[in-house]
């Protein structure tokens, strides 16, 4: 019984609510024209989407003297190339670039003669709308920032597919013997809308 | 009750708009690209040794001793005898390059003969020792030696060369010395080719 006066209650506050507006517009309409307006917006925040992942594998690394096999240190591209689809909705992407060396984490038995690790150039290849090829380069021997030549791709990326190509260029020799292992690297790539 | 009933909508309307702040307030894009490549333990003849893995010649000379038709006593010392090739002073040199931080070798070697068969006093066989010194990168060298007089195992003192290679040009030899024979020897060509034996057997592993 008292559930039932609940539901009684609640159904009459409807009522009133529903009643209010109607009261009002005839009201306005009784007074002449109404006029009015409705603003309606949206956003579209500045962003970048998509996902970079993969890996480069270079294969064998010593040549015949054990050090460095020499066709490496070319700069064009070793071993597989890596690509991904960026979507930035901004007209001025930033990329940042940077690598770690290659690194087999062996103790190096003489360090005057032997080494355990192979610096490189890591490359991003960057498709633009106006078209175009934006390059950034990071070569893991040097110090200095974080990428190169710069931050700013200086245009919008393109919307096609494998918009982003990552290479691995430039390994640099030492005159000295390669331990035996497996060497790994790793490189870090952030694309930001601005 | 009615509170109650509401509440989880409330909570999931909250935890949306906490999805959404997130999702705005990273709006890079952030990947790796793993690099990797391996370097397969191994040794090598630089540069590779020539047609069938032979690194050289000693070519000892005469053998016998004019004057009583037995070994040369100049033969039986411990330096190194003959002439090398490639190399010098009885050495035949070579440049290996292990990549690994021990490696081991194994020697061993075959008695020098003409294929002549003896009569009494006489022989033809002829025994020496091989000997292989290997540059260290630490300095110093290892030094393993095989007597083909004796048995035992293929190769002396050991085969852990306890340290790496050095890296530096020529820094494997190999020599013969302490040449021994009993009797006579049998006029002939000791060792291969033309005789038979004569053949030292190396194998350099990485580990």
């Amino acid at each position: 019984m008292r559930m039932f006066n609940s539901k009684l209650w609640l159904g009459a506050a409807s009522l009133a609510i529903c009643l209010a507006p109607v009261a009002s517009h005839a009201a306005a309409v009784a007074g002449g024209q109404v006029s009015g307006q409705v603003n309606v917006n949206g956003v579209v925040t500045a962003s970048c989407s998509g996902s970079i992942a993969g890996t480069i594998q270079l294969g064998e690394l010593d040549g015949a003297n054990g050090q460095l096999d020499p066709s490496f240190t070319t700069n064009t591209t070793h071993g597989n190339t890596v690509q991904a689809s960026v979507i930035c909705n901004s007209n001025a992407p930033t990329v940042t670039i940077s690598a770690t060396r290659l690194d087999d984490g062996v103790t190096p038995p003489d360090p005057a003669t032997y080494t355990s690790t192979v610096d490189y150039t890591a490359r991003i290849d960057i498709a633009t709308a106006t078209p175009g090829t934006f390059t950034a380069t990071y070569p893991t021997a040097g110090a200095g920032g974080p990428q190169s030549p710069g931050t700013a791709i200086g245009a919008a990326l393109s919307a096609a597919p494998n918009n982003i190509t990552i290479s691995v260029t430039s390994l640099v020799a030492v005159a000295k013997v390669l331990t035996a292992g497996s060497y790994s690297g790793v490189i870090s790539v952030t694309i930001s809308p601005s | 009750m009615s509170i109650s009933k509401f509440g989880p909508i409330v909570i999931a309307t909250l935890g949306a708009l906490a999805i959404s702040q997130a999702a705005s307030a990273d709006p890079v894009v952030t990947g790796t690209v793993n690099v990797n490549g391996f370097v397969t333990a191994s040794c090598a003849v630089v540069p590779p040794a020539t047609s069938g893995g032979v690194w050289g010649s000693i070519a000892l000379g005469e053998l016998d001793d004019p004057s009583t038709g037995q070994l040369k006593a100049s033969l039986q010392t411990s330096a190194a005898q003959g002439v090398a090739t490639p190399g010098s002073n009885g050495f035949v040199t070579v440049s290996i390059i292990c990549n690994s931080a021990s490696p081991s070798v194994t020697l061993s070697a075959t008695s020098l003969g003409d294929g002549v068969t003896a009569q009494a006093g006489q022989t033809s066989r002829v025994d020496y020792t091989a000997q292989i010194d290997l540059d260290l990168a630490a300095g110093g060298a290892f030094t393993a030696t095989y007597p083909t007089t004796g048995a035992g195992g293929p190769q002396s003192p050991g085969t852990s060369l306890g340290g790496p290679l050095a890296t530096t040009t020529g820094n494997v030899r190999v020599s013969v010395h302490s040449l021994s024979a009993t009797g006579v020897l049998t006029a002939g060509t000791y060792g291969t080719p033309g005789g038979t034996g004569g053949v030292i057997s190396i194998t350099i592993t990485p580990t």
